[in-house]
């Protein structure tokens, strides 16, 4: 079901941009607008997946939703996020205006527009295209080094945040703003809460040693 | 059933964001800048390049004005 649910979303994007490549001629300002759109709607996914994430890592919803379902979702909205990015940086293909060939938009720093802030943009892609591919990767790279790829996660994150700022036309818009805004709150606050509890871990197995040793040692 | 609430989860975020892309698209075309001038109202204007718009505006003729597109119009 995942995979009809994975040729589902193949199809429309590539219907899409069919369509886009069809009438590329009489698009006008169509795919600026999309790229505008879906730029907002990818940042809006990798948040929610990064915050999935953070409430499977601090456990915070845990009694909440079942583990597994957090865990799915969390994997699912990571490609989702690829596959916006994908619509994100190919109707830029179809721009009359900027000019963005298929080059510029793989390798950072090579953009006809605001080359270092959307080549930020390219390295949170690249970032996240690699942490969701370690998905599947898992069994074979290992437990701990996925932990470590997955890291990667946060820098994506941070890129795209200054990416959409900052390359962002929309970014004035208060719902464009207020979306960054209550993002970086929701990935902070959950970030140091997890930093919190990884300074705590030591203490745990003491407190559980402690209540094993007590019958023994009363008797 | 919890197949079926994972799918039903996935389909709800899909559809979401597909109706996010799709109303916002709409709503843009309608309300929207075209890129060169959402382009051109980020682009930070400094009191020196100002100035070398306003030397520009007053010795080109009207009918030499040039196209609206951003780099042109500020003179780099």
């Amino acid at each position: 079901m995942n995979r009809d649910l994975g040729v589902v979303a193949g199809v429309l994007v590539a219907s899409l941009f069919g369509g886009l490549a069809l009438n590329a001629g009489e698009l006008g300002t169509l795919p600026w607008m999309l790229s505008r759109v879906s730029g907002l709607v990818a940042f809006v996914l990798l948040s929610s997946s990064v915050v999935f994430g953070l409430l499977i890592s601090t456990k915070a919803a845990d009694g909440v939703l079942p583990r597994p379902f957090v865990f799915t979702i969390h994997q699912f909205l990571s490609v989702l996020t690829l596959t916006f990015l994908g619509v994100h940086a190919g109707s830029l293909l179809f721009d009359g205006f900027l000019h963005f060939g298929p080059v510029s938009l793989v390798v950072p720093f090579a953009a006809p527009y605001r080359p270092f802030w959307v080549g930020l943009g390219v390295i949170s892609a690249w970032a996240t295209a690699i942490v969701t591919a370690s998905f599947w990767m898992r069994g074979r790279i290992g437990q701990k080094a996925w932990r470590k790829l997955h890291y990667a996660s946060f820098v994506a994150y941070l890129l795209s945040l200054v990416h959409g700022v900052t390359a962002g036309t929309d970014t004035a818009l208060p719902l464009v703003s207020w979306t960054y805004v209550v993002s970086f709150a929701l990935v902070a606050a959950l970030l140091v809460y997890r930093i919190g509890l990884a300074s705590q871990p030591a203490r745990k197995p003491v407190t559980a040693t402690t209540r094993r040793r007590s019958p023994a040692e009363a008797a | 059933m919890a197949r079926k609430q994972y799918i039903g989860a996935k389909l709800t975020i899909l559809t979401l964001a597909g109706a996010a892309v799709l109303t916002g698209t709409a709503w843009l075309s309608s309300n929207g800048q075209p890129a060169a001038t959402a382009i051109a109202a980020t682009q930070p204007v400094s009191p020196s390049s100002s100035n070398v718009t306003t030397t520009i505006s007053s010795t080109v003729q009207p009918s030499q004005a040039p196209a609206p597109r951003a780099k042109r119009s500020r003179g780099s």
